[in-house]
């Protein structure tokens, strides 16, 4: 719970950061009262503005040069961020068992020879980016919103456990070989979705990602309810477990490989449990749907 | 906005064929952003490269629930064009600033056009509700991006009532969009 008074504060901070009109002084002070109070959603404000530039920006667009563009595409191309760029073209044609550079909404990676040659289906194609998350009206406590540049951190490491030639069994492979890795069981508790799953998880601290891995797990139906995996951490207070990302369960009779989408850094996991929330997500668990659950 | 019509989801999976429609998309904005909040052009191209980089890196960030695309990737060129402002520290002497007819026409909001009617419509929608200093203070701000001072200067409200109309004004269009089911 962030005190008023430094709640109150933190607007400030935050909307003078939003219309660019803030300090070295106030922004050293807002990095310092972020990093004590994470959960305050810093894009909120940022967004409004960015909101407000659109409504007034009236005229019609001219289109980016095309000089510039093609500056702007090759720097992507050449830049870091173009590595791990996939051609669809190949992710739709390669067979799952070989390239499973499945979606973080499990893809199952032991599929049948025929699932394996069909195309993937455009909706899960689209549906690889973040799943949204629910907000409250307006300067929501997005619990465990990610700070900025952990955020960067994040999403490179979710295009890299995504790139092509890097197949997710490989990764989770790969992982579960680090000296530093940590790894459970899930078991299933008591829910229905959960009565006939098995599943364990991989987590690495120093890469900050994993791996979590099911069979059985009900497919869910999107429209209804999703799963959510939460984080304990032993450098967290048991109460805000850190987010480790909204996925779906697709029908499958085989194994199913989820990426972890930890929200914000996870120091000293403990435990790793799968929630079902409303589509979307949560921001806090109520925890009246809990499928599986594993202790470190 | 479907998903398959995404470009962000594909374009956090590193999608290649989404660089040029995500170019195609958002160019154009980027573009009008940076020539707004740049004090050259070859500076607004600098900031067009750096913004789109940003863009790439960030865009499994995005959350359909908090806002639009097109807000998204305004959010995402704001904070580098802020932080281009910040890193010249300009803003006195920045001649496109200068320039500006700071009474400009369009202190009063319409619903866009173009491309970014759907995107904008809902904030227009917002900034009508605001109070007319609360608008005008924005529009000045995050707009024509002058300073709180700068806006002290130009409209003669204390420096502390320009803070508290940018303030509210940005949580009171928060509150209105979000009241819109969290579209903005």
């Amino acid at each position: 719970m962030i005190p008023p008074k430094v709640e109150d504060r933190m607007i400030e901070l935050l909307a003078d950061r939003a219309v660019g009109t803030l300090s070295m002084d106030d922004a050293r002070e807002l990095a310092g009262l972020l990093r004590e109070y994470p959960e305050l959603d810093t894009d909120v404000l940022d967004l409004a503005a960015a909101a407000v530039h659109l409504a007034y920006e009236q005229a019609p667009l001219a289109p980016l040069p095309a000089h510039l563009a093609a500056r702007v595409e090759a720097a992507l191309a050449r830049a870091d961020v173009g590595r791990t760029l996939v051609d669809p073209g190949t992710l739709r044609t390669l067979p799952i068992a070989s390239a499973p550079a499945a979606p973080p909404h499990a893809r199952p990676v032991a599929a049948s020879v025929a699932a394996a040659a069909a195309p993937w289906p455009p909706r899960q194609v689209a549906k690889l980016g973040p799943v949204g998350r629910a907000r409250t009206p307006w300067i929501a406590y997005a619990g465990w919103a990610a700070a900025a540049a952990l955020f960067l951190v994040s999403a490179a490491l979710f295009r890299a456990s995504h790139g092509p030639g890097i197949p997710l069994a490989n990764e989770r492979a790969r992982l579960m070989a680090q000296a530093d890795s940590v790894q459970t069981s899930f078991a299933a508790l008591k829910d229905e979705a959960a009565k006939q799953a098995q599943g364990d998880v991989v987590w690495s601290t120093r890469e900050q990602r994993g791996f979590m891995r099911f069979r059985g797990l009900a497919a869910n139906p999107h429209d209804k309810w999703v799963y959510q995996l939460w984080i304990f951490d032993a450098a967290q207070d048991d109460r805000f477990p850190v987010d480790g990302g909204v996925f779906d369960i697709e029908p499958s009779t085989g194994d199913v490989l989820v990426p972890i989408q930890a929200k914000i850094r996870v120091s000293n996991p403990t435990q790793f449990v799968v929630t079902i929330e409303r589509p979307g997500g949560v921001v806090v668990s109520k925890r009246e749907r809990v499928a599986m659950a594993g202790k470190i | 906005m479907p998903m398959e019509d995404s470009v962000l989801a594909r374009v956090a999976i590193g999608d290649a064929s989404a660089i040029k429609d995500c170019l195609q998309r958002f160019g154009g904005l980027v573009w009008a952003l940076a020539r707004r909040l740049s004090p050259s052009t070859s500076d607004a191209e600098d900031a067009v490269q750096e913004i789109f980089v940003d863009v790439w890196k960030s865009a499994s960030k995005f959350d359909p629930d908090a806002g639009s695309e097109a807000t998204f990737v305004a959010m995402i060129a704001r904070r580098r064009l802020i932080d281009r402002i910040r890193s010249r520290a300009r803003r006195k002497e920045d001649p496109l600033r200068d320039s500006q007819d700071w009474n400009d026409p369009k202190d009063d909001p319409r619903a866009p056009r173009g491309e970014l009617a759907a995107e904008a419509g809902l904030a227009a929608k917002a900034l009508e509700q605001l109070r007319p200093e609360q608008r005008k203070v924005l529009l000045l701000a995050v707009y024509h991006g002058l300073s709180h001072e700068e806006i002290a200067a130009q409209t003669g409200m204390p420096l502390g009532t320009v803070k508290a109309h940018a303030r509210r004004g940005l949580l009171r269009v928060r509150e209105v969009l979000a009241g819109e089911g969290g579209r903005s």
